[in-house]
């Protein structure tokens, strides 16, 4: 069983301390809950587990190893990683050679019901629906641990709703998720913690 | 993965309009205002041709610097970049590579056809072709450094030229004189070591 253990972590952004002594353990099969209001570092935290910051303290280990191999994780941040000027389908194709996967793009798009915008520029596409393409980029490469920085933002009720019913059939697959949130989520967390 | 990102950035220049023939066609137009300024005397134009390539080549990079590093960092593709990509030398090559096809090689090609309009004749510019594809590759490594170094800073359009004008001058002066394409051998050479050095410093900061 897989386990993803934080250790005294601290990061420092500049001279400015963002956040210390974060410890925490989530075992396979968990979700964990990041919360925090605006400017909390709750985007610090999870950039540092993913691997962008290097902690100004502390260490990360998963699976036992803290050899800094972050191949075992998949992260979306706060920004979508689409260029707007290109069609839903080419950010996909870009995204695949990035991922090194072969997909078939019309099932990859049902996965957040958004196959009727596959010939659609990115720029005309809502918040809410650049977000759930954003999200899906979670199915294109098999990975053991989901960190999602703000995966609710611009969501509504229902695709919260199948957002979490995807986390949820992921611990069920036994993988690790950590999201990190600053509105409350009507969602079985194993644990949280506030910044 | 290397050829993946090679591949990516050259799809993506082909996907929106800042594909090859954008290059070419702004090459020409530039090269095309300056009878009007200049006048149609022959042999004034055959000597100015050699200059405005370079210049025109410099324009083309400043007005496409952006595309290296920045706008992967404006929309969030960078940090899947950095995981997929074993390591930041790659990248960095990648990036060169595909940066230099997409914008300095239809420069190049397009010399001996821009060429005709200066009554030039093939002979006469295949040494500019030489000179322009050595020297555009050591320019690609500073615009790549000078990308990297600029990271997450905003409206930095102007300095970014401020900055990289001055890189350009010892390419440019040897870029114009046919006979001297070893000295920009080595001014590649030189752009590489120092490129590579800053870019992987800059990239190693790109999280903090």
């Amino acid at each position: 069983m897989e386990k993803l253990t934080i250790k005294n972590l601290a990061c420092k952004r500049g001279s400015n301390l963002v956040f210390e002594k974060i410890s925490f353990e989530i075992k396979s099969g968990q979700t964990f809950l990041i919360k925090g209001s605006n400017g909390s570092g709750k985007t610090s935290l999870i950039r540092t587990i993913a691997g962008f910051i290097k902690p100004h303290e502390g260490e990360i280990f998963f699976d036992n190893r803290n050899d800094n191999d972050h191949d075992h994780f998949q992260f979306i941040g706060e920004k979508n990683a689409l260029k707007d000027n290109l069609s839903v389908k080419n950010n996909i194709i870009l995204w695949s050679l990035l991922f090194n996967a072969s997909i078939d793009i019309d099932d990859f798009l049902k996965i957040f019901k958004l196959n009727s915008f596959i010939n659609q520029d990115v720029a005309t596409l809502s918040d809410g629906q650049k977000k759930r393409l954003s999200l899906s980029r979670l199915f294109l490469d098999k990975k053991l641990v989901w960190l999602l920085d703000e995966p609710y933002v611009f969501l509504d009720e229902q695709n919260t709703i199948d957002l979490n019913n995807k986390i949820l059939k992921f611990n069920q697959e036994g993988g690790i998720v950590i999201v990190t949130s600053n509105i409350e989520i009507d969602f079985p967390f194993i644990e949280r913690i506030s910044l | 993965m290397f050829r993946n990102l090679i591949i990516r950035d050259l799809k993506i220049a082909f996907f929106t309009s800042t594909n090859f023939l954008f290059t070419a066609s702004f090459f020409l137009l530039i090269l095309i205002l300056i009878p009007f300024i200049f006048g149609s005397e022959i042999g004034l134009l055959k000597i100015m041709f050699k200059g405005l390539i370079w210049i025109a080549l410099v324009l083309s990079i400043l007005l496409t610097l952006s595309r290296i590093f920045n706008s992967d960092y404006d929309d969030g593709n960078l940090d899947i970049i950095i995981r997929s990509v074993s390591s930041l030398e790659s990248i960095i090559c990648a990036k060169y590579i595909a940066y230099w096809i997409t914008n300095c090689l239809p420069l190049v090609l397009f010399v001996p056809i821009v060429g005709q309009l200066f009554n030039l004749t093939f002979q006469e510019t295949v040494p500019l072709m030489v000179n322009l594809g050595i020297g555009s590759i050591g320019m690609v490594f500073i615009a790549t450094c000078i990308s990297a170094l600029t990271l997450g800073a905003k409206r930095t359009t102007f300095l970014k030229g401020i900055i990289i004008i001055p890189l350009y001058i010892p390419f440019i002066i040897f870029g114009v004189d046919t006979d001297s394409w070893p000295i920009l051998i080595g001014l590649s050479m030189i752009a590489f070591v120092v490129s590579m050095y800053a870019s992987i410093y800059s990239l190693r900061l790109y999280g903090e």
